[in-house]
């Protein structure tokens, strides 16, 4: 069965970057959808989710990444919700995680961590049913 | 006044010849001063400082220690001015006069020397009467010019040195005037004391022109009238408009320049005297001090704001630059990882992967390049290559140089007169406007680039795509750092903000302008107005703080062609 991860980024070899890094893992079977902005991200997220994972930007031409995390949750999107930032652009945690994040990357992501990451999420997920897990901690 | 001709001093002797010294001493004593030689030597300054003259005669052959050093360390040391004549041979050249106040020629003429010496510890005495005087009166009147707080700003210190002034002179109006040099005017500085705001508004004492025929307070120093309204050596009307009656006008001088007038009309009792204009003078220099350290306080506070402005711009750019080399890094190291380690990907993939990380690292050399150019053009370190171009083949290879499966329309004419411009930074501009409307337009959009000349003195360059236009509310970004148009479309295509910045940079180093008009869903047109000589430009690049400060419409407004 395949896991579903969504590649929010507005940097077109980024997010081409994260779909190879991922789909070329051959012990997990994800498949990756791209958004470009945050309004296609939503977009994506009602068109073809749900999604295993979603791999979110902080920094987005039209908004937010914070933003965009905030409104998922509004809209009652549970899967669980990684940022992937740059070093300095994250002072702590604190701001995703009150926005409703699981977890960050820190630009550039090596191939290991984006692949641990994504499988320890999905499988995270998977593990348990989908209506018992809290929207935001 | 003092009594004229009467006044005796110590006078200190320097001469290299000690026959001589001995024999210019014993004139100086007819006349009624104390005259000590002082011997050349290492105990020469000591001996001089001990003494505390009051006017030193020397001459040239004085040499050891040099006579100006000695002169000038003496003054330091007695920490006031201790006037020299200086006694030159016949075959001596003169000297400059800055550090001498007077100069005698030998043979000296006993009676010349004995009017000089007079002449010199005269208006001595009589200044240091007034600043006796003077210093009385600001005890008496609880003021200390030197402790006013100059953190008040100007006009707290103007409002104080108007409202003392007057009453040391017992008058009924002052006011300090300041020396604009753009406007060569002499300019009240509000607020006065005896006088309405409009009036210290209007009040300019214009200090060419017309005026040069008027008083000079630099050559004549101070004026005191008391006929004001009568009086030609004032400004017509000026007396009229303040209704000043009396009036006395110092100069405040440093460093030999007039920085501005001290200006007090209308005394109480009676008309203005001598020893007004004296006191008036002596107040003026102490102001002079005041208001100059005021500035320098003024200065400092500004260059502090300034700097901490411009840290903050620079610091906001770094941040900025940073973020956007972390995702061509991103991309570099996850593609080499894959080639290096997944051993399984396919040939193509691995292709692509490899021409993805090039192409990352030429998008990084790029960001770095545009990075260092606006940093250097920011801080006017950036100097311009001009040279003569043919701008028809310049624009033929600077456009080829853009990838682009869109249809470019060349609309260049065979005739274009030559140019001078930085051939380099002039195809940065071409190919920056150019790959903008590649890239902010339908894979099949059209671009034009048209090329005319406007008149004899200017050439019009225009890059017209039917892209994505740009929103009227956003134009004015569009020029600025790191002004990024937010639309939907435009968000979906990648880039740092910085081309469209650069290009106004360097059009207008070149003298030049760069505009743009658009229509949402109709597409832009980029019009560059370009000199055709541009070799008179500024150097230093535009609005070096203001760089990411909003520009009104700037290089907005539609050229027409």
């Amino acid at each position: 069965m395949s896991k579903r991860v969504l590649v929010v980024d507005d940097h077109a070899a980024a997010r081409s970057v994260i779909r190879s890094v991922l789909e070329t893992d051959k012990s997990q079977n994800f498949q990756v959808t791209e958004a470009a902005t945050g309004a296609d991200c939503l977009r994506a997220v009602e068109a073809s989710g749900p999604f295993d994972l979603i791999l979110l930007d902080v920094k987005l031409p039209d908004a937010d990444g914070y933003e965009v995390c905030r409104a998922l949750r509004r809209a009652d999107v549970r899967a669980p919700i990684v940022f992937v930032t740059g070093q300095g652009e994250l002072q702590d945690f604190t701001s995703g995680r009150e926005a409703g994040g699981d977890s960050y990357l820190v630009k550039p992501v090596s191939r290991a961590a984006l692949r641990s990451i994504s499988h320890l999420f999905t499988t995270l997920q998977r593990s348990q049913p989908v209506d018992a897990e809290e929207p935001s901690q | 006044m003092t009594e004229a001709g009467a006044t005796t001093g110590q006078i200190a002797l320097l001469h290299g010849n000690p026959v001589r010294a001995e024999a210019l001493a014993r004139l100086v004593r007819f006349s009624g001063h104390q005259c000590t030689v002082v011997k050349e030597g290492p105990i020469a300054a000591s001996t001089l400082l001990g003494l505390g003259p009051d006017l030193v005669l020397a001459a040239l052959s004085f040499e050891d220690p040099p006579l100006r050093q000695l002169i000038g360390g003496v003054r330091e040391a007695l920490s006031r001015h201790v006037p020299i004549i200086l006694i030159l041979g016949r075959e001596e050249s003169d000297v400059p006069r800055g550090w001498v106040d007077d100069i005698i020629r030998e043979p000296v003429d006993p009676a010349e020397l004995a009017l000089r010496v007079g002449s010199i510890l005269h208006n001595l005495s009589e200044r240091q009467i007034l600043q006796r005087k003077l210093d009385e009166l600001l005890g008496l009147h609880g003021v200390s010019w030197g402790s006013i707080s100059l953190s008040g700003g100007p006009e707290v210190l103007y409002a104080h040195l108007a409202r003392q002034s007057a009453d040391l002179l017992e008058a009924e109006k002052a006011v300090v005037l300041l020396f604009e040099p753009k406007a060569r005017e002499m300019v009240a500085q509000p607020p006065g004391f005896g006088l309405g705001p409009e009036q210290v508004l209007k009040l300019r004492y214009p200090v060419d022109g017309e005026a040069k025929a008027r008083w000079n307070f630099r050559t004549n120093g101070p004026l005191l009238s008391n006929d004001a309204m009568a009086d030609p050596r004032f400004l017509v009307g000026l007396a009229a408009e303040l209704r000043l009656r009396t009036a006395v006008i110092a100069p405040m001088t440093r460093g030999g320049r007039v920085i501005g007038l001290l200006l007090v009309a209308n005394r109480a009792n009676g008309p203005f005297r001598d020893e007004d204009l004296g006191l008036l003078e002596a107040v003026a220099a102490q102001a002079a001090v005041v208001v100059e350290n005021q500035r320098l306080h003024d200065a400092l506070k500004d260059a502090h704001v300034r700097l901490q402005e411009l840290d903050r711009l620079k610091n906001e750019f770094v941040t900025m630059v940073a973020h956007d080399f972390r995702n061509p890094l991103m991309a570099i190291r996850g593609f080499a990882e894959l080639v290096l380690e997944d051993s399984d990907i396919g040939a193509d993939n691995r292709r692509e992967f490899m021409r993805t990380i090039i192409a990352q690292t030429d998008d990084l050399a790029r960001l770095a390049e545009d990075t260092f150019l606006i940093t250097q053009m920011e801080t006017g370190q950036f100097s311009y290559r001009r040279r003569e171009l043919e701008l028809g083949p310049f624009l033929l290879d600077a456009v080829a140089r853009v990838p682009a499966e869109n249809p470019v329309v060349m609309d260049v004419p065979a005739r274009l007169p030559r140019i001078v411009a930085d051939p380099e930074r002039l195809r940065q501009v071409v190919t920056n406007l150019v790959s903008n409307a590649v890239r902010y337009s339908a894979a099949n959009g059209s671009i034009t680039i048209r090329c005319r000349e406007r008149d004899e003195e200017q050439i019009l360059l225009e890059v017209i795509d039917n892209g994505f236009g740009i929103p009227q509310d956003q134009m004015d970004r569009l020029f600025q750092k790191f002004g990024r148009i937010r639309t939907e479309e435009h968000a979906r295509v990648s880039g740092t903000g910085l081309g469209l910045y650069i290009c106004r940079l360097i059009v207008e180093g070149h003298a030049g302008r760069i505009a743009v008009r658009s229509e949402p869903g109709k597409g832009s047109t980029f019009s560059v107005l370009l000199p055709v000589n541009a070799d008179v430009s500024p150097q230093v690049a535009p609005g070096s703080l203001q760089a990411s400060a909003p520009r009104e419409a700037s290089p907005g407004g539609p050229q027409g062609d």
